[in-house]
């Protein structure tokens, strides 16, 4: 197995662990990483981008994570118009609930921390249906 | 070549102008980096196919020429709603009535004011969207510009406006 996917789900038991402790913000982070984790295990497996090409955007403004995301998103436009519309929004959406989850001045609720899941588990489902 | 935001603005406005009745807001996220377009209303963003092929491509076309920034265009519902664009087209007004005087007759003076989020940049097509008005009546009705908002027939009262010197300035309230 990819070492990245099985990152990826120990993020998830880990994000899910943080739920039943009522830790709803460290949940969102952990959620987020697996999504992450998962979308690079797919640039690299799926899409064949080797692990040196994903360091190097990290090391740069772009980022790895980034850079994946973009090169998924090129992918799926060309796969199906309506999966990428969908993808770019919560792409960007479940990111947003990472950055105010990590580091606003706001406690995050359960509510918050349940879309967040939702959205991390929904991505990767739609990553799944797309680059098998 | 053009910065990110001006090719955006030149993009969308394109596309505005051929989807008068949907309304694009711009704003640069920078919480999370990223150029965020928001399209109005929601149906139109969710089931409107012909507005997908003009945004799509615009939004892949954007990623290639500009490989460092991101880009998300999102419905009204998403948490990336934009509160303060940077500009928009095709906005929809907001109109506040102050209900005046000749109740007795039920004819209503009424003076209003228009406000649209996005003042200090080139809108197209802005209309005017009455909503709220007091005495009960709840109605989102638009009209197409401001002419037409100056004299029309609203449930059995004869509602008479009378425009502000700037319709874009702030009324005290005339009740």
């Amino acid at each position: 197995m990819s070492e990245l996917l099985e990152k990826s789900k120990q993020s998830k038991v880990a994000a899910d662990l943080l739920m039943t402790k009522s830790l709803y913000s460290s949940s969102i982070n952990r959620y987020y990483y697996s999504y992450v984790q998962f979308m690079l295990h797919i640039t690299i497996n799926k899409l064949g981008h080797d692990r040196a090409e994903l360091d190097k955007f990290r090391k740069e403004k772009e980022g790895s994570h980034q850079f994946a995301s973009r090169l998924i998103n090129s992918d799926l436009a060309q796969k199906d118009f309506s999966d990428y519309k969908w993808f770019q929004q919560k792409n960007q959406e479940l990111k947003q609930y990472r950055v105010l989850a990590d580091y606003s001045e706001v406690s995050i609720p359960l509510e918050d921390a349940d879309k967040a899941r939702t959205m991390a588990d929904s991505l990767i489902n739609l990553l799944k249906k797309n680059f098998k | 070549m053009l910065r990110a935001n001006e090719f955006i603005k030149q993009e969308i406005g394109q596309i505005a102008r051929s989807f008068p009745n949907v309304q694009f807001k711009y704003a640069f996220n920078k919480d999370i980096q990223c150029h965020i377009i928001e399209i109005t209303p929601l149906e139109q963003f969710n089931s409107n196919l012909a507005l997908d092929k003009a945004w799509i491509p615009v939004s892949i076309n954007f990623q290639e020429q500009y490989p460092k920034d991101e880009i998300a265009f999102i419905s009204s519902d998403s948490i990336l709603k934009i509160e303060n664009p940077e500009f928009a087209f095709n906005e929809v007004a907001k109109v506040r009535l102050f209900h005046g005087t000749d109740l007795l007759n039920e004819n209503i003076s009424i003076r209003y004011t228009v406000s649209f989020p996005s003042n200090d940049i080139v809108i197209q097509n802005r209309k005017l969207v009455i909503s709220h008005i007091d005495l009960n009546i709840n109605s989102s009705t638009v009209f197409p510009n401001y002419t037409d908002f100056d004299k029309t027939v609203y449930k059995s009262h004869q509602i008479v406006c009378v425009k502000s010197n700037s319709v874009f300035s702030e009324l005290p309230n005339a009740a």
